[in-house]
C-alpha cells in the first residue's frame, strides 16, 4: 500500500521544481505503473519513497508506516531497484545477494530457495560466481533485480526496470510482477514502454512537469482524454506541450 | 594543439571548475560552506607547519651558514620535495592513468595513447603543486630573504619550483606504465599490481640506501665534507641528483646558474619525453582488457549452496563487505596497507645498516627505560592507525554505490558500527609489526607486548571514530577514480589533524602524570581510559545524527 499526498521536491532551492504537489494511492495487490516525459519526475518521486531524496512538503505512507518517521520499518517492507544500478564492482554476483539477504535479514531456508529460484529464472546461475565488474548491463541489472526481490517484499519499487534486459527475462520479470500482486502484494514501477503498461498495470498514473495529468485504470485514463484509442495516443495527447 | 584542448578538458573535469562555477552562480551558501570548511582545514594544519616544519627549515638555513654551505636548505627540500612526489605519485598516477571513469570516453575518440597520457599527466602534475608548494616555496622564500639574494632568484625560483615535481613524476609514469603492461595478464593481476606497486617502492628505498651506503663515511670525510664548498650539498644530493643542478641553477649566478638552469630544464624535458614516448607505446597493452578479471569460474552446485547458506548478522555483514571491498581494489589496498609496509622498512633500512644508530638505541633500550619503551610501542600503534585512515574515507568510499546503504533496513548505528569494526580490524594489521620489533629490538616480555598492543589500539579509536565522523559529515561521493576517493579527500587530512590533536592532549597527560610522579601503570590505565573516552565522543555525536544524514545525503 502507498499514500502519497501533496509531496513536492525542488532542486537547486526552488529553481527547478522536479515534482509539484502530487498525490496518489496504491492499493494492495496492484501493479502501478508511473508513466511520463524525460524529466517528468518519475525518479524524483521514487527516490523520495525509497528514503534516498527528503520532500519538501506532504507525506508518503507506505504500509502505514511514515517514509519520514519510521524509514526502517518503510525500508524493511520495500525493495527497490534504480533505474542506472550502481553496484560493488568488486563483490561476486553471490557475494551481493548473500549481503543483502543478510541485511534483510532473510532467514536460510527462505533464501536458498528464492537464490535458487530466481538465479534460474533470470539464467544467471553460470555467472553468480563472478565479480560484478565482469558483468554486461543487462546481467548487472538482473542481479540488483534479484537482490532486490530476496527479501520478498510487501511494496516493490522498480525505476525503469525493462531497460537492458532481453526478452526473455523482461518477460519473466513481467509474470514474477503479476504473481507478486496476485499474492497481494504491491509493485509501483516506471517505465516509457507504453505497451508493457498497458498491458500489465491495473491502474496508470501519467507525471508531466511533477504533477500528474492523469490517473486510473485503462477505461478511466480513456474516460479522462475523452479518447478511445491506444495508451500511447493518449499519453501524446495528454502531454502535449 | 588537441594535446592542449584536452589537458584543458582534464583540468576542468579534476578540479570541477564547471561545479565551481555553478555554484557560484547558483549555491552561494554552498560554495561558501565548501571554502569555509577548506581554510579551516589549511587553519588546522598551520600551526605545525609552522611550528614543526618551516622552524625546522630554518634550522637547516642557519646550521648550513654555520659551515659556510647555506645553499643545503635549497637541496634538502628540493631532494625531499622529489622524493614526496615519488612515493606519493605512484597510487596516484596509476589511478589517474589507469582507473578514471573517463577513459571509456576518451579511448574511443581519435586521439592518440600519448595525448591522453599527456593529459592525466598533466592533471597529476598540476596536482602535484599543491604537494610541493607548501614545501618547497618556504624553503626558497627563506633562503632568499636571509641571504639577500638578488632580483633574479626570484624567477629562477619560480621556475625551478614549476619543475620540481616533473621529473619524480615522469619517473614514476613511466615505471607505472611499465608495470601496468606487464601485469596485464587476466586474473591475477590485481595481486600482480600491488606486488608491483610494493616492489617500486622497495627498489626506491633500496636505491637510495644503496647510494648512501656505497661509500662509508670516515672521520676524515666528514670533515672534507663540512670543508669543501659544496661538500654537503653534493653529498645530499646524492640522493636525487638533479637536485645539484636545480641547486646551482638559484645560487651560482651568472652564466652558471643559466647553464645549470638548462640542465635541469633538458632532464625535465627528456623525462617527458620518455612519458610520451612509452605511453604511446604502452598505455593502450597496459589499459585495454584491464577491465576483463577472472575467467568465469564455474561453481560447483554444492559449494554454491554452501556459500547460499552462510548466513551473519547485518554489522558482520557490512565490515565483511568492507574489506571484501578493500582488499580487491589495488589502490585502496595500497593506501592501506602500503604504509605498513614503507613506514617499517624505511625506518628498518638505515637501522639495520647504519652502525652509528647502535648507540643511541642501546641508550633508549637501557632498563630503566623501560616505560617509555613501552609508550613508544603503544604510540607507534596508534600513529600507524591514523596513517591507515580507513574511516575518514570510509563513507567517501561507497561512492555511487552509497544508495545501497541508504535503502537497505539496517540502522545507521549499525553500519557504523560495522565500519568502526572494520577500522580496527585494519589497525590491528601493525601488530605484526610491533611483534617483529620485539623480537629485534625492544625485546618486550608477552605481558609487557599484550599491554604495548592494547593500549596502542585503545589509542587507534580516537583516529577511528574522529575520521568516521567527519567522513559522515561531509563525504565526497562523487569520485571519477578510486585514488580521488582517497587523496583528494580533505577528509583524509582533517581527520589526522583532529588525530593528532588527540595524540597531542593523550601526550600532555601523561607527561603531566609522570612529572607528578605516578606509578607507570597508573599512567598506562589513565591513558587507556582518556583515549577510550576521546574515541566514545565522536561516537556519541554520531549516533545523535546518523539517521538525519543517511536521509540527507544526496547520492550521486
Ligand atoms: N540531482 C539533480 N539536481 C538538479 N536537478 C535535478 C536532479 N535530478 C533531477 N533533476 C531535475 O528534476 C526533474 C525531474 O527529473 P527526474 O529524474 O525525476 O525525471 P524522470 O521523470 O525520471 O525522467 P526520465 O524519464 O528521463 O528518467 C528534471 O527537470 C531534472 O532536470
Ligand atoms: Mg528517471
Amino acid at each position: 500500500m502507498i499514500e502519497i499526498r501533496g509531496v513536492s521536491k525542488s532542486y537547486n532551492n526552488g529553481a527547478i521544481k522536479a515534482v509539484d504537489n502530487l498525490s496518489l494511492s496504491v492499493r494492495p495487490g496492484e501493479i502501478f505503473g508511473f508513466l511520463g516525459p524525460n524529466g517528468a519526475g518519475k525518479t524524483t518521486t521514487i527516490k523520495m519513497m525509497v528514503g534516498l531524496l527528503r520532500s519538501d512538503s506532504g507525506s508518503i505512507v507506505i504500509n502505514g508506516h511514515d517514509v519520514e518517521k519510521e524509514p526502517l520499518k518503510v525500508k524493511a517492507s520495500i525493495s527497490y531497484v534504480p533505474d542506472y544500478p550502481e553496484v560493488y564492482e568488486k563483490l561476486t554476483g553471490l557475494e551481493y545477494l548473500t549481503f543483502l539477504a543478510d541485511v534483510y535479514r532473510v532467514p536460510r531456508a527462505e533464501r536458498m530457495a528464492r537464490m535458487k529460484h530466481f538465479l534460474e529464472l533470470f539464467n544467471m546461475t553460470d555467472a553468480v560466481g563472478d565479480l560484478i565488474q565482469s558483468y554486461s548491463h543487462g546481467m548487472r541489472q538482473k542481479i540488483v533485480l534479484i537482490g532486490a526481490l530476496l527479501p520478498e517484499p510487501e511494496v516493490f519499487i522498480l525505476d525503469e526496470p525493462m531497460v537492458g534486459l532481453d526478452p526473455r527475462s523482461a518477460h519473466n520479470l513481467k509474470e514474477y510482477m503479476r504473481e507478486h500482486c496476485d499474492r497481494g502484494k504491491t509493485v509501483f514501477f516506471s517505465t516509457h514502454v507504453l505497451e508493457v503498461a498497458e498491458k500489465l498495470c491495473d491502474r496508470i498514473g501519467i507525471i508531466s512537469h511533477g504533477r500528474l495529468i492523469a490517473c486510473g485504470t485503462m477505461e478511466e485514463l480513456k474516460e479522462q482524454a475523452k479518447n478511445t484509442g491506444s495508451l500511447e495516443q493518449i499519453f501524446l495527447e495528454l502531454t502535449e506541450a | 594543439m588537441r594535446l592542449w584542448t584536452l589537458i584543458k578538458q582534464q583540468l576542468h573535469v579534476a578540479f570541477n571548475l564547471s561545479a565551481l562555477r555553478w555554484y557560484a552562480r547558483y549555491d552561494r551558501k554552498k560554495l561558501a560552506g565548501g571554502v569555509a570548511i577548506a581554510v579551516a582545514v589549511i587553519a588546522s594544519l598551520v600551526p605545525m607547519y609552522y611550528y614543526v616544519y618551516l622552524q625546522f627549515l630554518d634550522a637547516v638555513f642557519l646550521a648550513g651558514l654555520t659551515i659556510g654551505q647555506p645553499e643545503i636548505l635549497l637541496t634538502l627540500s628540493l631532494v625531499s620535495a622529489s622524493f614526496i612526489v615519488l612515493f606519493f605519485g605512484i597510487a596516484f598516477v596509476m589511478s589517474t592513468f589507469y582507473f578514471s571513469r573517463d577513459l571509456s570516453l576518451l579511448v574511443p575518440l581519435p586521439l592518440t595513447p600519448g595525448e591522453i597520457v599527456g593529459a592525466k599527466f598533466a592533471v597529476v602534475l598540476v596536482q602535484e603543486y599543491l604537494t610541493v608548494l607548501p614545501l618547497f616555496l618556504p624553503a626558497l622564500i627563506i633562503y632568499g630573504v636571509r641571504m639577500g639574494t638578488g632580483i633574479a632568484f626570484w624567477p629562477a625560483g619560480l621556475a625551478v619550483l614549476l619543475l620540481v615535481p616533473v621529473l619524480p613524476l615522469t619517473v614514476v609514469s613511466a615505471a607505472i606504465l611499465l608495470l601496468m603492461r606487464s601485469t596485464n595478464l587476466g586474473r591475477y593481476k590485481d595481486f600482480l599490481r600491488l606486488v608491483g606497486m610494493v616492489l617500486l617502492v622497495v627498489i626506491l628505498l633500496g636505491i637510495n640506501v644503496l647510494v648512501t651506503k656505497l661509500a662509508p663515511l670516515t672521520q676524515e670525510d666528514v670533515l672534507a665534507l663540512l670543508l669543501a664548498e659544496d661538500g654537503l650539498i653534493r653529498f645530499i644530493a646524492r640522493l636525487f641528483p638533479p637536485a645539484l643542478l636545480a641547486t646551482r641553477a638559484l645560487v651560482a649566478g651568472g652564466v652558471a646558474s643559466v647553464l645549470n638552469f638548462l640542465g635541469y630544464l633538458a632532464i625535465n624535458l627528456a623525462g617527458i619525453v620518455l612519458t610520451l614516448f612509452l605511453g604511446e607505446r604502452l598505455f593502450y597493452r597496459g589499459l585495454i582488457g584491464g577491465e576483463e578479471v577472472a575467467a568465469r569460474k564455474s561453481v560447483s552446485q554444492s559449494r554454491l549452496e554452501r556459500k547460499m547458506a552462510r548466513v551473519s548478522s547485518p554489522a558482520a555483514a557490512i565490515a565483511a563487505r568492507e574489506i571484501k571491498l578493500l582488499v580487491r581494489t589495488p589502490i585502496y589496498l595500497f593506501n592501506s596497507i602500503g604504509v605498513l609496509i614503507i613506514v617499517p622498512v624505511a625506518l628498518l633500512l638505515p637501522l639495520l645498516m647504519g652502525e652509528a644508530v647502535d648507540p643511541l638505541l642501546a641508550i633508549f633500550l637501557q632498563p630503566g627505560n623501560r616505560f617509555f619503551v613501552n609508550l613508544a610501542g603503544a604510540a607507534f600503534i596508534a600513529i600507524m592507525g591514523a596513517f591507515t585512515p580507513a574511516s575518514s574515507r570510509s563513507f567517501s568510499r561507497e561512492g555511487k554505490q552509497f544508495w545501497l546503504s541508504q535503502v537497505i533496513p539496517v540502522p545507521p548505528a549499525v553500519q557504523i558500527r560495522g565500519k568502526i569494526l572494520y577500522s580496527l580490524l585494519l589497525c590491528l594489521l601493525s601488530v605484526p609489526l610491533v611483534i617483529l620489533l620485539s623480537v629485534f629490538f625492544t625485546k618486550w616480555s608477552p605481558p609487557e607486548l599484550l599491554l604495548v598492543i592494547v593500549l596502542g589500539l585503545c589509542g587507534c579509536l580516537p583516529a577511528v571514530t574522529s575520521g568516521l565522523l567527519i567522513d559522515l559529515l561531509r563525504p565526497y561521493l562523487n569520485w571519477d577514480n578510486p585514488q580521488r576517493a582517497i587523496k583528494q579527500n580533505m577528509n583524509v587530512v582533517l581527520g589526522m589533524a583532529v588525530a593528532a590533536l588527540c595524540y597531542w592532549l593523550l601526550y600532555l597527560l601523561a607527561k603531566h602524570l609522570y612529572r607528578v610522579g605516578f606509578s607507570e601503570y597508573v599512567i598506562y590505565a589513565a591513558l587507556a581510559a582518556a583515549a577510550l573516552l576521546l574515541g566514545y565522543i565522536p561516537y556519541l555525536v554520531m549516533l545523535q545524527i546518523a539517521d538525519r544524514r543517511y536521509r540527507d545525503i544526496v547520492a550521486p
